[in-house]
């Protein structure tokens, strides 16, 4: 009994952890491991606003020492959504965090709703790669949170990349691909099969053919071999390259998670 | 009278006896009597009546359109024929006219099959024709488009070959498998010789002229166990032909499907390759026995639409054939709707393949 009653607190203890970074949503900045002075503070978040204003799309930046939740992807779920960020029916938005409790630069980047679409995976390897660039360019937390800004905007302001055209946002915020209806597939699938079946149906109306061969007059009993022999004459092996499909690619390093859609969210992460 | 005829008469009442092929046996259309040709012959040599082989209607002329005429030996009326008619009757009398002199010496058949079958079955089986045949006009097989109709026993050739085959193929076993980036295709291939010896029995060939081979060809087989010693008894109420195509040239076309048959024979012994191509295939043949035999064939004439449509049917087994006009406006009709059922269901399936 005591053993149930500890594992109801410990459920409990992590289903109905209070929103532990409760802030105020207007502010998109929120520098909780200080690596910003407030000046560029200000300036960050006049381009956060743009781009929100822009492309009717959320945009939050958070950098933090403290991550009660294990992995950075989690603590990105749980800030956007327990602050109730996001735009419009699917809560459009994108967040980039800074997630410094193990010492190290371990980045995120959080895609909701229509952002989902945006930020393809090749999209998200971009914007880290701008970031990392600045990162070794000396820019510091502000030239790297500016290049996350700067590339998202480039990408929004592209639109919905080719790979996300044929996909749309549901009702529980994932991303679906459309099915088109294979409309020139279907047509010749029913020709072939209505013009095959008429063709054999129309032969049947012909039943007189000529007699080419005699087997119902061959006595089988009275078939016997006096030669069956198969002698082996030569071999020939041929080969031709067919690459294996290995299933995927490969990311650049230091990435630690891909894009994913479930759950309503998508994104990925790299330590930097 | 009727002594001077080639018919049977009647035990009872002396009446023509009419051959009746669902009872193999004759029966008297007067008083429904029924006898086997034993009892038939009983009869007529107890009474001293004989079957007068010398009774046979008498060669008068050719007429205009170059036909023989014939004078009916039992009421005298005139009996056209053409030259290959060996049987036929008289239409006032219907007394059996059997044209003896062109059914002597080589024009002697060794054996007959009678008729099994009916003109009524050849009737019925006409109006089922169009079963699984969803083309055919509505009212083709219609009784009464039935033309002219009649029962005909047609010259055959029969057949028998002692056959030594040689056939030399290459067959091939394909094998392929994968390794890393590479795809490997292994092909032995083999030297295959078959030597082989075997029997093929009464391969028939049509004698006639008159009758079109395949249309013959498409009506077989026949079941030779109802193979009799000809007798012109059987004659009696049908037509009949003698061949005018020899034996020598008929025998072309089953010698050619002695050697096909052959091939494939040879060929199916090879077994176990992804591909065998035949190098050459040399049979020698024997012929051991050809046999000069009358087999039966209902010929129907279909009038449909002022066209002619020829119709036959095997006289012993019942098996109809022909080539039947097309209803193109049922092909066009059956074509948009299997489109467009199958459209639809194709639509079906991929959306449910969506839902799953």
């Amino acid at each position: 009994m005591k053993k149930r009653f500890l594992l109801f607190l410990i459920c409990s203890f992590f289903f109905l952890l209070p929103n532990v970074f409760a802030v105020d949503k207007s502010l998109k900045i929120y520098d909780d491991a200080d690596l910003l002075p407030d000046s560029e503070e200000a300036i960050l978040k006049s381009q956060i606003d743009q781009f929100i204003t822009t492309y009717d799309m959320d945009m939050v930046v958070v950098t933090t020492m403290i991550n009660p939740y294990g992995s950075v992807e989690q603590f990105a779920t749980r800030f956007y959504e327990d602050n109730g960020f996001g735009l419009n029916e699917h809560k459009d938005g994108i967040l980039f965090v800074i997630d410094r409790h193990l010492g190290a630069d371990d980045a995120y980047i959080l895609t909701t709703g229509e952002a989902l679409r945006v930020y393809s995976d090749d999209r998200i390897d971009a914007i880290f790669d701008d970031i990392s660039d600045a990162k070794y360019n000396n820019e510091g937390y502000y030239g790297m949170i500016a290049a996350f800004i700067q590339s998202s905007s480039d990408f929004a302001k592209e639109g919905v990349p080719a790979v996300n055209k044929n996909t749309y946002i549901d009702s529980n915020g994932n991303m679906q691909y459309k099915r088109t209806v294979p409309w020139l597939f279907l047509i010749i699938v029913s020709l072939v099969v209505a013009s095959v079946t008429t063709f054999v149906l129309v032969k049947k109306n012909k039943m007189v053919k000529k007699a080419t061969t005699a087997k119902a007059y061959l006595d089988q009993n009275s078939i016997q071999y006096g030669r069956k022999e198969d002698h082996f004459a030569h071999t020939h092996t041929s080969s031709s390259y067919v690459p294996r499909n290995t299933g995927g690619s490969s990311s650049g390093g230091g990435r630690v998670g891909g894009t994913t859609s479930h759950g309503g969210h998508g994104g990925g992460g790299r330590r930097l | 009278m009727r002594g001077g005829t080639l018919d049977h008469t009647c035990p009872n009442c002396d009446a023509v006896l009419k051959f009746n092929p669902h009872g193999q046996n004759w029966v008297c259309e007067y008083c429904k009597g029924q006898f086997t040709k034993e009892q038939i012959e009983a009869s007529e040599a107890k009474k001293g009546h004989v079957l007068n082989e010398t009774a046979e209607p008498v060669k008068m002329e050719k007429n205009a359109e170059g036909m023989d005429v014939y004078s009916c030996p039992n009421c005298g009326a005139q009996i056209v024929a053409d030259e290959n008619t060996t049987a036929t009757f008289c239409v006032y009398c219907k007394s059996t006219a059997i044209l003896k002199n062109k059914l002597i010496g080589e024009f002697n058949p060794v054996s007959v099959i009678p008729f099994y079958k009916t003109k009524e079955d050849a009737i019925e089986a006409f109006k089922s024709i169009g079963k699984g045949k969803p083309f055919m006009p509505k009212e083709f097989s219609d009784k009464k488009n039935i033309g002219e109709m009649k029962g005909v026993y047609i010259p055959f050739w029969l057949y028998d070959y002692h056959v030594n085959g040689f056939l030399e193929a290459e067959g091939r076993k394909v094998s392929t498998w994968r390794s890393g980036d590479y795809i490997y295709t292994k092909t032995d291939t083999y030297a295959v010789y078959r030597d082989a010896q075997m029997d093929y029995h009464r391969i028939p060939v049509d004698g006639s002229t008159h009758f079109d081979d395949d249309m013959m060809n498409s009506i077989e087989p026949f079941d030779y166990q109802g193979l009799v010693d000809f007798s012109h008894s059987y004659l009696s109420g049908f037509l009949a032909e003698k061949y005018d195509v020899s034996s020598e040239d008929a025998q072309k076309d089953a010698e050619t499907r002695a050697r096909n048959s052959t091939t494939n024979a040879l060929r199916d012994s090879i077994v176990g390759y992804s591909e065998v191509d035949i190098r050459n295939a040399n049979h020698q043949l024997q012929s051991t026995k050809s046999d000069y035999v009358l087999l039966p064939v209902w010929m129907l004439n279909i009038k449909y639409k002022d066209k002619i449509y020829m119709f036959a049917m095997n006289g012993q087994t019942g098996k109809m054939i022909g080539d039947i006009p097309i209803d193109k406006n049922k092909v066009i009709r059956y074509w948009f709707i299997l489109f467009i059922a199958t459209f639809v269901i194709s639509l079906i399936i991929w959306w449910i393949g969506g839902i799953l």
